[in-house]
């Protein structure tokens, strides 16, 4: 079995609010001062792949698309025993929207060869749109399945997954090809690499692809190909100041914050 | 301008988002006198198609079929498409759960349009295009977005409008529409599912809600939030690092990838505050936070903040509560 699994690096979403700051003038956050991560999703996705090359044996590819900085999260991907890494290494991908993003992951995927199974985060962590994956089946014509918990079970032709519903969970059976969009469970926290696997992985050759080398025109995914487009961005004004409740002791302060509650005039 | 709201009930009622979808889609079109239609697909629609009515709905499709008892998109999606050539409309919105995250795209594609998800408002501007907001970098910044093709698709979290009062004497012609049944290969086959039963007051409906956080330390200081709940009469969530730890269920997560829930009084008990977090419940109106860190980011959106260990607060805020509440 083949996987491909689509993975993104981000500004750290666990950094506080203090570190975030915007550029006004281009409309853009204020990204050099932040430390970067593989998108929470894209991690679990990566180890729904990892834990069926361990139980079943696959190959695993690893993308991403963006600038050269990405490379980081595949020396990642490959430090975890990914055995190929692709980047289709393009600047200007962070102005891509989801569908723009979409058609240039199947155009990678296409030159790929054969895939069987396609794993991305259920969204990235920071744009969160949560489309990625849905546009990319719909653009290969694979079947698609949404939040994906585990696998449960590979039986040649199909996949038994474990999925999120609105009402909790369910098990569905679905027909390889197949995208899926993977969610956070206790079964899929990313393991940690080896020394010597992080140290191979910094010499692992890594394909970089241009969106010229897949056939696409960046102007035109950044023109006439945009669907939704950004116009503003702006930190919002909470417009709260909070009052802290004191006191020598913790009776003292829940008798105060319990009458302050009840001046609230909720209960 | 011509609204469609996408319902897609759970029983056989209007979900209460919807009702709040419709109304915010009359007020936007009463200002450039646009309409509001509603498209209902599941099984055994008659009651919340009356309800779609009754909440505004100036025209009501609906698609009753068996094949439209699970979630599985492939089935839905020819279906979707009948019904928006069918009522044409300029902008289609779903409520933001996880079934409309799965669908939206994908009609959007078939559509050659896009979709802005998970909007926390719609609004025209001077030019009278529709503006799309939404939180992105975790609900630290906010984006203003525009759909450039028709129709505009855009997926909405719940307590984002009001609905309007329900009036009984509305009506809308209610057309009934047939099945698409699309390729006849399934690709997908659902072989089950497991309702996740939780106790007590549901989040969404709640006015009261406390929620733990990762500083909770262990599944059996849990105890302490229920009580404290239960005088309150208070529903409980939780953040993602609760339940990835698996101290609480899967259904009580607050937060952008869980419920958004928008009660009168919210008391975060040992939660930092990160922003996954405050996306799904900062539209409460009175904010407590409960931290042993003064640092924590949460208190920077709370109206009543105490730095305390909750394991020693908790158990005398119950009592002073319970105590004054009975007075």
């Amino acid at each position: 079995m083949h996987i491909v699994v689509c993975i993104n690096r981000i500004p750290d979403p666990e950094a506080p609010p203090k570190q975030f700051r915007l550029d006004e003038a281009s409309n853009r956050p204020v990204l050099d001062r932040m430390s970067w991560v593989i998108g929470p999703f894209d991690e679990n996705a990566l180890e729904t792949a990892l834990k069926l090359k361990d139980s079943a044996g696959a190959r695993i590819t690893a993308l991403t698309v963006g600038p050269a900085s990405n490379q980081e999260a595949l020396r990642r991907a490959l430090a975890l025993r990914c055995d190929a890494a692709v980047h289709v290494n393009e600047d200007r991908a962070l102005g891509l929207d989801s569908a723009g993003v979409a058609r240039t992951l199947a155009a990678a995927i296409r030159k790929l060869g054969e895939v069987d199974l396609i794993l991305c985060g259920r969204q990235v962590g920071d744009w969160d749109g949560g489309q990625a994956g849905q546009l990319l089946a719909e653009e290969l014509s694979f079947a698609y399945v949404h939040l994906l918990r585990q696998i449960d079970s590979n039986g040649g032709p199909t996949l038994r997954i474990n999925t999120e519903v609105p009402t909790g969970f369910a098990l569905v059976e679905a027909q390889l090809p197949i995208v899926a969009a993977v969610t956070n469970a206790s079964t899929n926290q990313l393991r940690i690499p080896k020394v010597k696997d992080v140290m191979a992985a910094r010499r692992a050759t890594i394909s970089a692809w241009t969106a010229a080398d897949l056939g696409l025109d960046m102007a035109e995914l950044l023109g006439s190909g945009v669907t939704v487009a950004v116009r503003r961005l702006f930190i919002p004004d909470t417009g709260v100041q909070v009052e802290m409740i004191r006191g020598e002791n913790d009776e003292e302060v829940a008798e105060k914050l319990a009458r302050r509650i009840l001046d609230l005039k909720v209960l | 301008m011509n609204f469609l709201i996408i319902i897609l009930p759970t029983d056989e009622c209007l979900p209460a988002p919807s009702a709040e979808l419709i109304g915010g889609a009359k007020g936007l079109a009463s200002r450039i006198s646009g309409s509001v239609e509603a498209a209902v697909l599941g099984g055994n629609l008659a009651q919340a198609c009356r309800d779609a009515a009754a909440f505004g709905a100036e025209k009501v499709y609906s698609i009753d079929h068996e094949s439209l008892a699970n979630y599985d998109a492939d089935a839905y999606l020819p279906s979707l498409e009948a019904v928006v050539r069918a009522s044409h409309p300029d902008v289609v919105l779903f409520t933001a759960d996880a079934f409309a995250a799965d669908l939206a795209p994908r009609l959007a594609y078939r559509l050659g349009t896009g979709v802005v998800t998970s909007c926390s408002g719609i609004d025209l501007n001077s030019e009278g295009q529709l503006v799309f907001t939404r939180p992105v970098y975790g609900g630290k910044a906010m984006a203003e977005m525009e759909v450039t093709r028709l129709p505009q698709i855009a997926t909405v979290t719940a307590r984002s409008f009001e609905a309007l009062r329900r009036d009984d004497s509305r009506h809308a012609e209610i057309i009934q529409m047939s099945f698409e049944s699309g390729p006849s290969e399934r690709r997908i086959r659902v072989l089950e599912i497991r309702q996740e039963e939780l106790a007590g007051v549901r989040l969404e409906d709640a006015r009261v809600v406390v929620s733990v956080g990762r500083g909770l330390g262990e599944a059996a200081n849990f105890s302490y939030v229920k009580q404290l709940a239960g005088v309150l009469g208070a529903a409980v969530g939780a953040s993602r690092p609760a339940v990835d730890a698996g101290w609480v269920p899967l259904g009580m997560q607050v937060g952008q990838t869980g419920k958004t829930v928008a009660p009168e009084l919210y008391i975060a008990v040992a939660i930092s505050g990160a922003s996954q977090h405050v996306a799904g419940m900062a539209r409460s109106k009175h904010i407590v936070v409960i931290n042993k860190d003064p640092e924590a980011p949460f208190f920077k959106i709370a109206e009543l903040g105490v730095v305390a260990d909750y394991r020693r607060l908790l158990p005398f805020l119950t009592r002073k509560l319970q105590a004054l509440l009975v007075q």
